[in-house]
């Protein structure tokens, strides 16, 4: 009701206006008769556009009614024609922002980089572990150690113990910050996967416990824990494995319940896992390897070579199995 | 604290202190063996008048002073590295042209691949001293631009200029921020740096200006403690091809190598001009010498106790073996103390009537300390494994049966002596001088016998088993206990150490 | 003129004669559109109504009115326009679109009240023609105001064809509408131009604002010290003072000028010439928003990306190096395609003036102002270049020296007579344009150093 109010306001005082437009006023008569009125319809009509202006564009409260009001006011006509059907219609039309789907562009160049210029390496014959004992010089010993940066860390963890015990200090003190560092990795992601299995919107638990199952298991596996430590560590990779089970079984997760096992030496629940995991749809030589570990603790050594000779015959003419098919088959 | 314990100087006034000591991260913000070391000196030589530079990394990360300042010390002034890599004049001032030379001598000392010789450093020296140097002309000017180009294009071999460019100014700015910190130094009769570093830097430059002796008495090996953090250091930025690199390159980078270079070419610096070089025991000065000291300069003052305060103490153990294993220190990663709980576990295997006790304020760091407690829960040692907080030493060290040091760092540490003093026999990892403490330097001093056992780090079996072979033979803790007395009351006394240093700032000073 | 390079590099990357002739002629209209069809559609308004608007001395009236709304609005806005257009880069750039619209409106807001009140009080002040001239002058004042600020976003925007349409359609409009106008005179002309202008500023205000979601509908951030750089405003406010102030003062020296209605003044002498001669930039202009919004700023961008990657130096070099050339090029193509155009404008001038029924009088001022927009473009071009390696300062000295130049050349030339008419203006430029290549000389020299050493 008001906005029509205001509506015909506007147009009845910018008529009365225009009507006296054309009759050459004096500049007071113009200010007076013209443009008055053109203010007052400028002001009904900038006061009945902000009221229908979508929530949003109504704020800030002075400015926005303000602009529509200069507008219109210092060009007359055609400003208010403007913000009518151009202002107040683009405020309601607007564009979605779309992610743009393909783009052309021209070939681009190789990457220029430049490698790094290497020196020889330091290493002649040998391991790392060689260096460690026998090198006099404790630079290179301290080479050694950083060589091992770029290892597997199951291979890196027992060089890097063995330092733990050089004679100088710098070795031992590298050795020691690279095991620190390793071993901190891994409990600070444990740490984080505990955080979010505290909180009740975890999505989905059993990943977060097969998580936990999985860096517990490194922990170990890396042989970064020993004696109470160690057994310790692979009970609770064995806890969060098993709850995950609970919640959803997953052959993956059968395999690492029953490698845990086989550490804890618990044979019967070890093969019982894999049985599971072999049901699940893991393939059988992928098993084969584990069960004759098991086969082989619990002292039933005429199975050996019979889970061995399972495995396909490239894999057993690689290490690690080409010496064990050398001994066993 | 009272607002006299926060920053600023304390006293301007009065006259010219006789002793400046450069102290870096240290006294009088930080606890430790190496700050306790430094309130002994300073309330030891109560004649003795101190100034202290102060040289801090973050300004945040000190918060109160830990110790009452002396009446002696009579001038702090701080610094911290951090803040010069704040500093930003704007472009609009006329960048100068700098000293070509100075700053391509700059380069040549600290950065360039080749030792440099002994004329260049003096020559970085003078220019560092006399304010030659300034910010605007290692930041802005077109000869440090050239300079650290030239050395780019002629031997870095990290291709990212950008990680090169910073990583320079991070290593130069700081200098000429001492250099200037130095240059508001009262005046004083000696300079006595704690490390080297940027302390010991801090000294080259103020002997350069004041003309006057300049000692320096390490604890720890700064350049090869700076070495391992680097090592390992995660915020100097690898390179892409390094991270995909898979031989077994020992090289950790280039930029890695700069900021070794860089502490390297410091000490070398500092070696060469201070007398006398001190160091805690042999094995440092050996040390000091293989990194360039000159063996003549250098020498050996090994800590000291207060030997009639803590032979009283002994009288007040209880008769027998306390089932008490005690580990004395701030729970920090530094001393290991999670090799401590592991060992507690097998300790507690054999021997479940054990305990054991760790002793030492947990506010360092809070993260590894709750690592330590929940360590303790998963092992099941809640019963046995207590955590004391910081307590005073002498109450404490006589009701303990064996104190055990599992830090992977030490240098000499007091904490030993103090527990031979009050009858408590030690394993400790070898570390730092331990080997030598326990086991005896020289022939007449091994002939004392061992007092107590020295360990493998992070090896929680072997320290388990020697606290076993020393709590379950009291024959051959007591032997340990005799040793560790007659050791420390021998050697390690602290008026012996304060003697020499006060002879050896008489000898500086000329009179005293 | 923000993302323009964007959009012509995805129409030169498809790689073919046409795709490239379509970018060189969107450019050239892109950058010359609004003011060349006005210029040519103003003059067809004022030949079409010869003869039909009686007294001849209202077309004259027309034309120089529309003369000084343009020099007038144009000076106002100009320091504005290239302070918002590196607010609103600078926005973009932070990836904040949602910020564009309510300071633009914001801005609006305050362009629109300032030029009301100052037209109204000028028109108040000196003038005493009727009140609806007033109100026309005003209004026509306010609107161009305003579309010199909504034109800063057109290059920004991707439907070319819908702008050019537009254009076309609102200087038709314009034209149409002052033939049915003209029987109302003066006053009938200028609401054409009105109507013409105004319908320019509403359509592409209504597409701008689609475009560009927000929360509100007006905000002051440009306001705001730390977001915006206030030399700007100055620079801006120079450089076009230094384009008009040779009109002026040909315009109030009375020896050079009559009077023509209220109290503006103009020179048919100097004016003609240097309207003529402002057509032929239109290709060179192209030229130089293809050369310098894709080959530079393309290296530009590859630079700083390496510096930023952490390339070696070598390869910095390197790209500064390729930079340099894609510089240097365009600023030869940019002299190439002008020259070419300038040398057949010389050969055929003297026809060309009399096709259009100008006296061979003039002929020499049009050979020099020829030269004098030439330098011109140069000199926006460099400044192009100076705005991408944000050496505002140079910027700033360069446009302070152009006005400063100008006027004193131009009023040396007025003392020296006739002949030297239109040097003032062209050596000025000359001299602008040897010292902003020497400057850039240096800038290029100096970039590493500056871009390592001498920012945060």
């Amino acid at each position: 009701m008001i906005n029509k109010l205001l509506f015909s306001g506007a147009l009845v005082f910018e008529s009365l206006s225009w009507a006296m437009i054309f009759r050459e006023p004096t500049l007071l008569e113009g200010m007076l008769y013209i443009v008055l009125p053109h203010a007052v319809a400028c002001i009904l009509l900038a006061l009945a556009l902000w009221m229908f202006l979508p929530m949003r564009y109504k704020s800030p409260v002075p400015w926005a009614p303000l602009f529509l009001f200069s507008i219109a006011f210092f060009i007359p006509l055609l400003g208010m024609i403007g913000v009518i059907f151009s202002v107040f219609p683009a405020l309601y039309l607007q564009r979605k922002r779309e992610e743009q789907v393909w783009q052309a562009t021209g070939v681009p160049g190789l990457p220029f980089r430049p490698l790094e210029r290497r020196h020889s390496p330091m290493f002649q014959d040998g391991g790392l572990q060689d260096v460690l004992f026998l090198a006099t010089d404790p630079e290179r010993r301290l080479n050694a150690l950083l060589a091992t940066r770029r290892m597997p860390s199951h291979e890196s963890v027992p060089i890097l113990k063995l330092a733990l015990r050089d004679p100088a200090d710098d070795v031992r003190l590298l050795a020691y910050s690279m095991l620190d560092q390793k071993e901190s990795g891994i409990n600070h992601r444990i740490e984080r996967l505990l955080d979010r299995l505290g909180k009740s919107d975890d999505e989905s638990p059993e990943a977060t416990h097969v998580g936990l199952a999985r860096w517990y298991w490194e922990l170990a596996y890396l042989g970064l824990a020993q004696g109470s430590v160690l057994d310790h560590i692979l009970g609770q990779a064995r806890k969060h494995a098993e709850q995950s089970l609970a919640l959803q079984s997953n052959p993956e997760v059968h395999l690492l319940a029953g490698r845990i096992a086989l550490e804890q030496g618990d044979l019967s629940a070890a093969r019982t896992s894999f049985k599971h995991a072999e049901t699940g749809g893991i393939r059988f030589e992928k098993i084969a390897p584990f069960l004759a570990e098991a086969a082989f603790a619990a002292g039933q050594y005429e199975e050996v070579p019979r889970l061995l000779a399972r495995l396909p015959q490239h894999a057993l003419s690689r290490p690690p199995f080409a010496d064990l098919a050398r001994y066993w088959l | 604290m009272t607002d006299q314990n926060r920053s600023g100087p304390v006293a301007q006034h009065g006259d010219q202190a006789d002793v400046c000591l450069l102290l870096e991260g240290t006294w009088p913000y930080v606890r430790g063996g190496v700050s306790g070391w430094i309130n002994q000196i300073i309330l030891g030589l109560p004649n003795v008048t101190f100034s202290v530079l102060f040289i801090g990394g973050q300004r945040e990360s000190y918060g109160e002073r830990h110790y009452v300042i002396p009446p002696n010390v009579k001038h702090i002034e701080e610094v911290f590295i951090e803040d010069a890599w704040q500093f930003a004049p704007r472009a609009e001032q006329a960048p100068s042209d700098g000293s070509v030379r100075d700053l391509a001598n700059m380069y040549r000392y600290f950065h360039h691949p080749q030792k440099p010789d002994e004329i260049t450093g003096d020559a970085v020296l003078g220019a560092l001293a006399s304010g030659q140097l300034t910010m605007q002309d290692v930041l802005r000017s077109r000869a440090s631009w050239e300079a650290i180009t030239e050395g780019y294009l002629n031997h870095c071999s990290d291709p990212s200029f950008i990680n090169y460019f910073w990583t320079m100014r991070t290593m130069q700015s700081p200098m000429v921020m001492i250099a200037e910190a130095a240059a508001r130094m009262p005046r004083a009769r000696l300079l006595h740096a704690i490390s080297t570093g940027y302390a010991g830097l801090a000294g080259c430059i103020l002997k350069r200006r004041w003309q006057c002796k300049f000692i320096l008495s390490e604890h720890g090996i700064y350049t090869k403690e700076r070495k391992i953090d680097l090592a390992q250091a995660s915020w100097i930025a690898e390179n892409a091809d390094e991270a995909l690199n898979s031989s077994l390159d020992p090289s950790s980078g280039y930029i890695r190598s700069m900021w070794i270079r860089f502490f390297e070419r410091i000490g070398l610096m500092v070696y060469r001009n201070a007398d006398p070089i001190i160091a805690l025991y042999d094995g440092n000065r050996q040390r000091q010498v293989l990194d360039g000291a000159d063996p003549d300069r250098t020498r050996v003052i090994p800590n000291g106790i207060d030997l009639e305060r803590w032979n009283a103490l002994r009288q007040t153990r209880a008769e027998g073996i306390a089932p008490v294993v005690g580990l004395i220190g701030r729970v920090v990663p530094i001393k290991d103390v999670k090799t401590f709980i592991r060992a507690m576990r097998t300790i507690v295997s054999e021997l479940p009537e054990m305990e054991g006790w760790i002793i030492g304020p947990e506010d360092e760091d809070i993260e590894y300390a709750a690592e330590c407690h929940s360590l303790v829960a998963s092992m099941g040692l809640e019963k046995n494994v207590r955590f004391l907080g910081f307590q005073k030493a002498d109450e404490i060290i006589p009701r303990l049966g064996v104190m055990v040091l599992t830090s992977i760092s030490e240098a000499q540490p007091l904490v030993i002596l103090e527990a031979w003093c009050a009858g408590t026999p030690v394993v400790s990892s070898d570390v730092g001088s331990c080997r030598e403490l326990i086991e005896g330097g020289t022939a007449e001093d091994r002939d004392l016998g061992q007092a107590g056992e020295v360990v493998a780090i992070a090896d929680p079996q072997a320290t388990a088993s020697a606290v076993l072979r020393l709590l379950r033979n009291p024959e051959r803790w007591q032997t340990a206990q005799t040793a560790g007395v007659a050791r420390a009351n021998r050697y390690y006394g602290e008026a012996l150490m304060l003697e020499r240093y006060r002879k050896l700032y008489s000898n500086s000073m000329g009179n005293l | 003129m923000a993302g323009i390079g964007f959009e012509l590099r995805k129409i030169l990357a498809r790689d073919s004669y046409s795709s490239t002739l379509r970018a060189y002629v969107y450019a050239g209209l892109l950058s010359a559109g609004p003011w060349v069809l006005s210029i040519i559609s103003v003059m067809l308004i004022g030949i079409m109504s010869i003869g039909v608007v009686f007294p001849e001395l209202l077309v004259r009236q027309f034309l120089v009115t529309t003369t000084y709304l343009f020099a007038t609005s144009l000076i106002t806005t100009g320091g504005l326009q290239v302070f918002f257009t590196r607010f609103v880069s600078d926005r973009l750039f932070e990836k904040k679109p949602h910020v564009i619209l309510p300071n633009l409106l914001g801005i609006m807001l305050i362009a629109t009240i300032c030029a009301g009140l100052l037209a109204f009080v000028l028109l108040w002040w000196l003038f005493d023609q009727p009140f609806l001239y007033r109100l026309l002058v005003l209004t026509n004042f306010v609107t161009l105001c305003n579309l010199w600020l909504v034109i800063i976003f057109l290059s920004g925007m991707k439907q070319y064809n819908r702008i050019l349409l537009t254009m076309l359609g609102g200087y038709s409009l314009m034209v149409v509408a002052s033939f049915f106008l003209r029987p109302w005179g003066l006053d009938g002309l200028l609401f054409a131009l009105l109507l013409g202008h105004a319908t320019l500023l509403f359509v592409f205000l209504f597409d701008i604002l689609r475009e560009y979601r927000a929360e509100k509908l007006i905000a002051f951030d440009f306001l705001d010290r730390k977001q915006v750089f206030l030399s700007l405003l100055l620079t801006g406010v120079c450089y076009n003072m230094g384009i008009w102030a040779d009109k002026f003062i040909f315009w109030f020296n009375p020896m050079t000028s009559e009077h023509v209605i209220g109290p503006l003044r103009a020179s048919m002498l100097y004016d003609l010439p240097i309207f003529l001669a402002y057509l032929s930039i239109i290709p060179g202009m192209a030229v130089f928003l293809v050369r310098i919004e894709t080959d530079f700023a393309e290296w530009y961008e590859r630079l700083f990306d390496a510096v930023r990657e952490g390339q070696t130096l070598q390869h910095i070099q390197q790209l500064k190096s390729e930079m340099t050339v894609a510089i240097r090029q365009g600023l030869q193509e940019i002299c190439k395609v002008q020259g070419i155009t300038v040398v057949l404008l010389f050969l055929f001038a003297p026809k060309l003036l009399e096709w259009l029924g100008i006296s061979h009088f003039y002929l020499p001022l049009f050979y020099i102002d020829l030269i004098g927009v030439s330098f011109q473009l140069l000199l926006m071009a460099l400044l192009n270049v100076f705005f991408y390696l944000d050496k505002r300062a140079i910027v700033l000295e360069l446009s302070a020296l152009f006005v400063l130049l100008n006027i004193a050349l131009t009023l040396l030339s007025q003392y020296l007579g006739p002949s030297f008419y239109g040097y003032g203006f062209t050596v000025s430029l000359a001299i602008c344009v040897l010292l902003g290549m020497m400057r850039l000389n240096k800038s290029l020299d100096d970039l590493e150093y500056n871009t390592f050493m001498l920012s945060r």
